[in-house]
């Protein structure tokens, strides 16, 4: 039996879509969760300096995106058919996207950079939430499944929902106003498969 | 027989690599290249706003990463297996990254954004460059292949020349520090399936897609 070991910090941050593929699949791994103390000396060490890493059997993949359609393609979980697949990796660089017009603004909120937050969320998070989150309800109504695309839960919806999350927790003023991405992480919560993990967990 | 039809400005950007694959695999496709001047009237009717858009039988595709695997799997330019698939996909997401990085000092320069050319350069390139340059030189140094991961020609060697290709003809003096970089897009361009098409389109940045 193949052995994986998802290496992170103690957070959801980048990990938290491949550790929830894991879950909902059933499949186990290592979930080592590293101090920021422990980081210095372990990053040379590293492939990109980077993490998450996957290590499978021993070999290590980066890249949170490419960790997580790797496991989920094992398990269903990547989109049935060539061209569902193209659409969920779609859906997950929309999100990149997305993730990468916002960080200004969250990374200054989490106290991790300097710059005017208010300024930044008005500039930044507002616009780029109403792009991107009217993009993905889109999706969830045409799909049918309550989920990303028609064939039901993938690796997208993992990663899009925790991406939503996190934005919720800081600026809930702003995410509210998009009643049915709200539903839809409630869906996602209530799955058999996950609902304890996501009831237990720290988020 | 699919018709696809991919539609893009008249420049390599983000559509270069796709255009490489249909080319590889010898399959044809349309090369819809359009003005900003013509996008203006067209996005409005394309199904995200954005292109690249790859059009076919009564399906559409966007994200140019997602069009390249979705045909790069077809054609064994993804990978040879679920490993080394993994490996292709973390190579193009670091590159994804890299271009975030320059894109603001890309865009001051090809004058479509406002910027500090000289000061987004020292800032974002040049940095970044020493990041992510060493990366792929690693890549091509454990591969033994002469292209990113073992098994040989990948679409993650497209979607990164393409890149290199731009640094190259925008930001010379960066990319003649790695010469081992330099012979990889060489290598990239004899491609035999490939030199033909190389040899015939254009590096430089076509500033007509502004009419």
């Amino acid at each position: 039996m193949v052995h994986y070991k998802l290496i992170y910090f103690d957070i959801r941050g980048m990990a938290e879509a491949i550790r929830l593929v894991f879950k909902y699949a059933k499949v186990d791994f290592e979930d080592n969760r590293l101090t920021f103390e422990q980081w210095p000396t372990i990053k040379p060490t590293t492939p990109s300096g980077k993490l998450p890493i996957l290590e499978v059997d021993g070999t290590q993949l980066i890249e949170s995106a490419a960790i997580a359609r790797f496991i989920a393609r094992k398990h269903g979980l990547a989109g049935k058919g060539d061209l569902e697949e193209a659409k969920v990796d779609a859906i997950v660089d929309q999100n990149k996207d997305f993730m990468a017009q916002v960080y200004p603004w969250l990374l200054v909120k989490f106290g991790r950079e300097k710059g005017d937050e208010a300024e930044l969320k008005k500039t930044k998070l507002i616009p780029n939430a109403e792009i991107y989150l009217s993009i993905f309800q889109k999706y969830i109504k045409e799909s049918g499944s309550g989920f990303l695309v028609k064939s039901g839960v993938t690796f997208a919806d993992f990663i899009i929902s925790e991406f939503v999350i996190t934005l919720r927790q800081n600026a809930p003023d702003v995410i509210d106003k998009y009643p049915e991405m709200l539903q839809y992480i409630d869906r996602l919560k209530a799955l058999p498969q996950l609902k304890d993990h996501y009831a237990s967990r720290k988020e | 027989m699919v018709h696809y039809k991919l539609t893009y400005f008249d420049n390599r950007g983000l559509a270069e690599a796709i255009r490489l694959i249909f080319k590889y695999a010898n399959v044809d496709f349309e090369d819809r290249r359009i003005t900003f001047a013509e996008w203006a009237k067209i996005k409005p009717t394309t199904p995200t706003g954005k292109v690249p858009l790859l059009e076919f039988d009564e399906n559409y595709l966007v994200e140019s990463a997602a069009i390249c695997r979705y045909l790069a799997r077809k054609h064994g330019l993804a990978g040879k297996d679920d490993l080394e698939e993994a490996k292709v996909d973390a190579i193009v997401d670091q590159n994804k990254d890299f271009f975030a990085q320059a894109l603001p000092w890309l865009t001051a320069k090809f004058g479509f954004e406002k910027g500090d050319e000289a000061e987004l350069k020292k800032t974002k390139l040049i940095p970044q460059s020493e990041i992510y340059l060493p990366l792929y030189q690693k890549y091509l140094k454990e591969s033994g292949s002469g292209f990113l991961v073992k098994s040989g020609l990948t679409f993650a060697d497209f979607v990164v020349s393409e890149f290199l290709i731009t640094l190259r003809v925008e930001a010379p003096e960066v990319l003649e520090k790695y010469p081992d970089l330099q012979q990889y897009i060489d290598r990239v361009k004899a491609v035999p399936q490939l030199k033909e098409y190389y040899a015939t389109r254009s590096d430089a940045f076509n500033k007509r897609i502004f009419n």
